[in-house]
């Protein structure tokens, strides 16, 4: 039902995309306009959100502990999984970032008659996880081809090294096509593991489908509706010189691959693919274990707050001590 | 009703249709109402221990008053919801991990077969996602655009009496051992969200009883047991005793040492205005679990004057 309404609401884009470069002006709305709206509100709102969570405090030290904290010298600790160095914060977030640390420690648990639970190693997950967002990098990389003139070197070996099985013509690029599966593969998962379906919402599917209309639209601008990439090239370099032209004769398919594009990046900061910046931000992974090593103390404890005292104890059972013959401080 | 027996138990949680056992239920999670019954819910705090706590941190624990939540009505405030909002709000401007895990979560499921109230019950809203998500899917009614204009479409929903009831079951069911964060790919803290969310509850009386009375029993008697200091030297005389019948040796107990340092290691709840310094009969129990968050006073530290402290000299 809720992977209906995504689809629905994917193909409702396509069509508007296609329909809108069709009418007259359609192509300048969306080859010269919605790209800076789109790339505005993205950043604007992107910029909003992560001020917006910086704007709250962190008033407890309370990282995740993923393994041995620091302890006495002949206790082995995970310095990576507990880090209470900076240095080890750092490479704990690198880890994160760049491998999915957390994911590839990812196990699944299954109830047999016993009852006895038995848990599995489980990097599906993990897997799918790094074909997706590696191919989805690669491939925003190489794009800027199409935006820097001259393009650079980095440039230039990336796309040779994307297309290094020098088949088809135009040659094909590896990257597209993993991007492609990832998003598959993610999809996939999210419909047949019965715990992930359940939870599965619409702001789940429908960013895995627009993706997936990204790259399939792309795909075929590349290897079947071919458009005349001299310009598209003209276009996109028009947008990022600030004087932006729509050359001659370019097939709608692009016109769609742009309009989606441009749906992806307003989105973006409004929904959970925010998680692009939370994972740097999130308190518990991004601070050293120091708590038996530093006494932190809390800058935004309310000072109204007055604690019970020993002398108010004392007070109250005063009597009952000295009938006990414990030592008081006020006879 | 009959209570079920260890064996049956057994049994089911390996057959019954779960979405342990592979089971998808029929009904969405938001249109699955939840029921108590006596046995799956803890009694409500008393009266007289929400009373004390109020005068140690007024404002905090809501009206004292007996209900039970197998009652329709919960006897709460009028503007309840008001000041849920209210508390969630403070709570989101005062904790950064609060506001990174309402928007972050991917929905991913590395968190789902991690908790143990979900392995040992496969109700869906035992995955440590679906926890939090109901409390997420209020936040973006409330606090997103996109759940204020698309509403149910993208997960958001209207804080109810059901709503809130939903939250005293679930965000109980949580020991607070962080498992789920460590296989979160950003960290998300199911233990800081329950912890947050059972303070936010305070605030309107939903409680346990199981938390409060040791809590308060820890401000007031630092223990617990609520023992007072002459029951708890009683208590370290018995031990003193067996200790000296088995392996013939009198301990000396600090117990005769003046003064409130006499017991090296202090109780430091995180939030409730610990004691001064610590009585001398105190045994540290942590009152991590009561649900208390909000940064709580400093413990001021009494110097221990000469003599005082036997066994930290």
């Amino acid at each position: 039902m809720k992977v209906l309404q995504s689809v629905l609401l994917v193909l409702a884009l396509v069509v508007v995309g296609y329909v809108v470069s069709a009418i007259p002006g359609g192509q300048t709305l969306i080859g010269k306009v919605l790209p800076y709206l789109a790339f505005g509100v993205f950043i604007l709102f992107f910029i909003v959100k992560v001020i917006g969570w910086s704007k709250s405090p962190v008033p407890f030290r309370i990282p995740t502990t993923a393994g041995q904290e620091n302890s006495l010298p002949w206790i082995k600790q995970a310095r990576f999984d507990n880090p209470s160095t900076t240095g080890g914060v750092i490479v704990r977030m690198l880890l994160e970032v760049t491998m999915f640390r957390s994911l590839f420690r990812n196990t699944k648990a299954e109830v047999y008659d016993g009852p006895y639970l038995a848990y599995g190693s489980s990097k599906y997950l993990w897997l799918f996880a790094l074909i997706f967002h590696y191919s989805l990098l690669v491939v925003v990389l190489r794009h800027l081809r199409l935006f820097l003139n001259p393009v650079p070197d980095f440039i230039r070996t990336l796309g040779a090294a994307d297309g290094f099985l020098q088949i088809l013509s135009p040659g094909l690029q590896i990257s597209g096509l993993t991007l492609l599966l990832g998003v598959t593969l993610l999809l996939l998962r999210r419909l047949i593991r019965p715990q992930v379906r359940y939870i599965s919402l619409v702001n789940d599917y429908f960013p895995l489908l627009l993706i997936m209309a990204i790259a399939t639209s792309g795909i075929l601008m590349r290897y079947v509706v071919r458009t005349d990439i001299i310009n598209v090239k003209q276009l996109i370099v028009g947008l990022t010189t600030f004087h932006p032209v729509i050359p001659g004769q370019i097939g709608s398919i692009f016109f769609v691959h742009l309009f989606l594009v441009c749906c992806l990046m307003v989105y973006f900061p409004f929904s959970k693919l925010m998680h692009m910046g939370g994972v740097f931000l999130s308190p518990t992974r991004n601070m050293a274990n120091t708590n038996r090593m530093v006494h932190h103390d809390n800058p935004w404890n309310d000072p109204a707050l007055k604690p019970h005292s020993y002398d108010s104890y004392e007070d109250e059972f005063r009597e009952l001590m000295k009938e006990a013959e414990i030592p008081v401080e006020k006879e | 009703m009959a209570d079920p027996k260890a064996e049956q138990l057994g049994v089911g949680v390996a057959k019954d249709p779960s979405l342990m056992t592979g089971a998808i239920p029929r009904a969405g999670w938001m249109d699955t109402p939840v029921i108590f019954k006596p046995g799956n819910y803890c009694y409500p705090g008393k009266p007289e221990i929400v009373e004390y706590l109020n005068k140690a941190l007024p404002g905090k624990f809501g009206q004292p008053r007996v209900w039970s939540p197998e009652d329709e009505d919960w006897k709460l405030p009028e503007n309840w919801k008001e000041i849920i909002l209210e508390g969630l709000r403070e709570r989101l401007d005062k904790f950064r991990s609060l506001k990174i895990f309402m928007d972050c979560c991917v929905r991913c499921g590395a968190c789902a077969d991690k908790c143990h109230f979900f392995l040992g019950t496969g109700d869906p809203k035992n995955m440590p996602v679906l926890r939090a998500e109901l409390l997420r899917s209020v936040y973006r009614r409330e606090f997103t655009k996109a759940g204020k204009i698309m509403g149910k479409m993208v997960g958001a929903r209207d804080l109810t009496i059901d709503v809130l009831k939903e939250w005293f079951m679930y965000f109980y069911q949580c020991t607070e051992c962080r498992r789920c964060s460590v296989f979160c790919p950003y960290g998300i803290d199911t233990a800081e969200v329950t912890i947050m969310m059972r303070e936010v509850l305070h605030l309107v009386g939903i409680n346990i009883n199981w938390i409060l009375e040791p809590a308060a029993n820890s401000n007031r008697t630092g223990n617990h047991m609520g023992l007072q200091p002459h029951t708890f030297k009683e208590n370290i005389e018995y031990l003193v005793d067996d200790i000296e019948e088995i392996t013939g040796v009198r301990v000396n107990p600090p117990s005769t040492a003046r003064g409130p340092r006499s017991c090296s290691s202090p109780p430091r709840p995180m939030s409730l205005p610990s004691p001064a310094s610590t009585p001398p009969w105190a045994i540290s129990s942590s009152s991590t679990i009561s649900g208390s968050i909000t940064p709580g006073p400093p413990m001021p530290r009494k110097a221990a004057t000469s003599g005082s402290s036997p066994t930290t000299s």
